[in-house]
């Protein structure tokens, strides 16, 4: 018999030293946790808020979310400012859309314009890499190490996936020294369950492999066996912990049955040739199959564009490589019929500084910068926001970071001002002070 | 350019005697053949014209986008400058009504890093993003030759001043000789010292920004940027590659000074033979430096007021001018004070 606990009193025991703090939590795990198949194995379950429960498991949106890390140069982009002071030796190029005009180095995505929308009004005021990169992936200005509130992915994985949804449900594809928040932390209060999976560059998840060879058989009597016991331990003795190593082992056995995802051989060559075979190619096309397969939410990321140093020239070889995959993907996402149910983001830590320095490099510039969406839930073929000639200011449609996420979780259909809860403490999906940006918003 | 060895030219007595000032950032300079006139290219498409003696500036309009090079190819009259809108622009050198290009070709897909002028005068060789260096007529203006072959974006081109070969670099530091009356590709030299590849980042970082051989070709020297630890945050040291000509062995990595950190964007030699100059740009790097190509220690190296791009010899012989990320450009004086008086 299976106990059913209550959500204010979820062990068995009542004992309060199995409610540990989080502080002790994190703790533990630096102390030495169990890794399985990436993902973080220890952790405790967040407490849901009944009012918010009915309107879980919104199914079938999907997210990509593609971090430019360092901070992409919003005039070698999506903002060209050409024949100013500030404008630099790149072209604007014309777009699928009459009037919109993106940087020279993105020609495969201007030919998409029509699937996307530009925020060029960006104010987020964090010129700081660490800080801005946990509020743009949290949507809350915090420390600088991210672990106060939990990712959008992680959100969205417990908001969006639905009950039966296959995993890996949350993937991240980074490589291996650009990685954001750590998978400890990324989740933070809402527990193990909606940690990412990591792959590195363009290999599967660690650990997916048994290092043994076994029959499928054999594996499942196992985990059968390991469940038996994990029940009857948990009639007496349930805790946040043990809920979480069992979720960990569930969503690791679920990993290894599923790691053809992330087997770039089954691709076709012609694919490959498409997205490209460098590392970030690679990652694309593993980004493809796992919104194919159901994924809640694929965090991409794409960098080093902090180029203090030469920034034109960085910019030639960083947008060179990011085009031609991402326009291939998101092509690939239109043709599957998958954006009316994808959201698709790609954003950084900030935008760079319009001057240009004595580096021939822009530096870190929160004031006025851009980003570009496209899908589920957003408007298509337009720009909105105005930096004024040269780029320094926002003359029309000035957005907050905090903004963006009650735009993102509204192109979601979930409602910002939800709260989930960090113990006793109820928390809003995202910061209150922050606005959709209607305009944006189918 | 005619090159006249001036005896009394020494690096260590170099000091800035004029400055000609404008209001953006300069990238490029170049002195025409009779040292009338210094050309300007900065942070915007048109060009500065000044004159050297009663510093008058005029605005040259053409290009769409920042200026990477100038020549001055047949009897003087002409300059010839390339951009990063791909295109080569004809100019006539001194007419005050006509601040306009005489032609415009569209010379490369993508940017042209660099031009060079034959030892004759009757060439331009452009080099690009596009992978190609082409050679033009200077004076008829048509594509003469192509010398395809390179795997990344060309950044520097060169003619040996004795012989019918021309160099190209690329941003992997790799340099390309070619035959010109065959077509050929003859050999490859190294200048990876000036190129680094970052795993941890995947990204790569330097090229060779720009070649110069010594008036007497026993010498071929490229400038860069070297112990590349961390090219975002701008951990680079500024350096040189000295390459024996007749070799082809690379002989010497000239680094600029152990706390400096930037790139050498400019090199030139001396008419003299007796020594090269470099300028330094970027995070703290702010110098020009004297060095033989064989000696890593430098003759001498002079601070400047600001960040340094390029720098051009001045015909003279006993001057030469820089660059800067502070709108100036710096005649700087090769001859001691002491030496003037005596």
């Amino acid at each position: 018999m299976t106990h059913e606990a209550h959500p204010q009193e979820p062990y068995a025991c009542r004992s309060p030293e199995h409610i540990i703090s989080r502080r002790r939590f994190f703790g533990d795990i630096v102390a030495g946790s169990l890794a399985t198949g990436g993902l973080a194995a220890s952790g405790f379950t967040g407490f849901t808020h009944s009012a918010v429960a009915s309107s879980l498991k919104k199914q079938a949106k999907q997210v990509l979310l593609v971090f430019q890390h360092g901070g992409l140069s919003q005039l070698e982009s999506w903002d060209p400012k050409p024949h100013t002071d500030t404008g630099g030796p790149m072209r604007p190029i014309a777009t699928s859309v009459p009037g919109i005009h993106v940087c020279e180095l993105l020609p495969h995505t201007a030919r998409l314009m029509h699937h996307m929308t530009l925020l060029r009004g960006l104010s987020t005021g964090d010129n700081n890499h660490d800080s801005a990169r946990v509020t743009m992936l949290t949507g809350w200005k915090q420390g600088v190490v991210g672990g106060d509130n939990p990712s959008m992915g992680a959100i969205c994985t417990k908001f969006l996936q639905g009950e039966q949804s296959p995993q890996p449900s949350y993937v991240v594809l980074c490589n291996r020294p650009q990685w954001h928040l750590s998978a400890l932390h990324d989740a933070s209060f809402l527990g193990s369950q909606y940690a990412p999976v990591v792959a590195y560059d363009e290999a599967p998840p660690d650990n997916l492999v048994s290092p043994v060879e076994r029959e499928a058989r054999i594996v499942s009597r196992r985990a059968a066996l390991r469940r038996r016991f994990a029940q009857r331990f948990a009639r007496d003795r349930r805790s946040a912990r043990t809920d979480a190593y069992d979720t960990a082992f569930d969503k690791a056995l679920q990993l290894m049955e599923r790691q053809q995802l992330f087997d770039l051989s089954q691709i076709p060559e012609r694919d490959h040739d498409r997205y490209g075979r460098h590392a970030f190619g690679q990652r694309c096309l593993v980004a493809r199959t796992l919104l194919e397969s159901g994924c809640t939410f694929v965090k991409l990321n794409h960098g080093n564009y902090d180029t203090h140093f030469e920034n034109f020239n960085h910019h030639f070889e960083r947008l060179g490589e990011f085009d031609r995959p991402f326009a291939a993907l998101l092509q690939d996402i239109v043709d599957r019929g998958l954006l009316e149910t994808t959201l698709v983001i790609l954003i950084g830590e900030f935008g760079r500084t319009p001057t240009i320095n004595a580096s021939v490099g822009r530096d870190h510039w929160s004031d006025s910068w851009s980003m570009a969406m496209a899908g589920c839930g957003v408007k298509s073929g337009g720009a909105f926001g105005k930096t004024n000639h040269n780029g320094v200011e926002v003359t029309d449609g000035k957005i907050n970071s905090f903004d963006l996420f009650h735009t993102f979780y509204r192109a979601l259909g979930l409602d910002a001002h939800e709260e989930i809860f960090d113990g006793d403490r109820p928390v809003t999906l995202a910061d209150p002070h922050g606005k959709a940006v209607e305009e944006v918003l189918a | 350019m005619t090159r006249s060895a001036e005896p009394v030219s020494n690096p260590r007595g170099a000091h800035v005697a004029r400055e000609f000032k404008h209001e953006r950032p300069l990238l490029r300079c170049a002195f025409d053949p009779s040292g009338t006139f210094l050309f300007c290219a900065g942070e915007e498409s048109p060009i500065q014209r000044f004159h050297v003696e009663t510093q008058e500036k005029i605005t040259l309009q053409g290009h769409v986008s920042w200026v990477n090079g100038f020549a001055f190819p047949g009897d003087g009259q002409t300059m010839v400058s390339g951009a990063c809108d791909g295109r080569l622009a004809w100019w006539p050198l001194e007419d005050k009504d006509r601040h306009e290009p005489l032609e415009i070709i569209q010379a490369h897909d993508g940017w042209i890093r660099s031009i060079a002028l034959s030892p004759d005068r009757q060439l331009v060789a452009s080099a690009g993003n596009d992978e190609k260096v082409r050679v033009w007529s200077g004076t008829e203006r048509k594509l003469v030759q192509e010398f395809p072959g390179h795997k990344t974006h060309v950044y520097s081109v060169a003619f040996h001043p004795t012989k019918q070969h021309l160099v190209s670099a690329d941003h992997r530091g790799v340099i390309k000789q070619w035959d010109l009356e065959s077509g050929e590709l003859v050999r490859e030299l190294d200048a990876s010292p000036l190129y680094t590849f970052n795993q941890g980042y995947r990204a790569a970082a330097g090229g060779v920004r720009t070649m110069d051989f010594s008036p007497d070709g026993r010498w071929l020297v490229g400038c860069g940027l070297t112990d590349a630890t961390d090219t975002f945050g701008q951990r680079v040291r500024p350096a040189v590659v000295s390459i024996d000509w007749d070799s082809g062995e690379r002989k010497a990595v000239l680094r600029g000074q152990r706390d400096e950190f930037g790139v050498c964007w400019g090199v030139k030699f001396h008419a003299s033979n007796r020594f090269l100059a470099a300028v330094s740009g970027g995070r703290s790097a702010k110098h020009i430096y004297f060095w033989r190509p064989d000696q890593v220690k430098p003759i001498h190296a002079v601070v400047l007021p600001s960040a340094a791009r390029d720098l051009t010899l001045h015909p003279d012989g006993r001057h030469l001018a820089t660059a800067h990320y502070d709108g100036i450009a710096r005649l700087i004086d090769l001859v001691p004070a002491e030496n003037k008086t005596s």
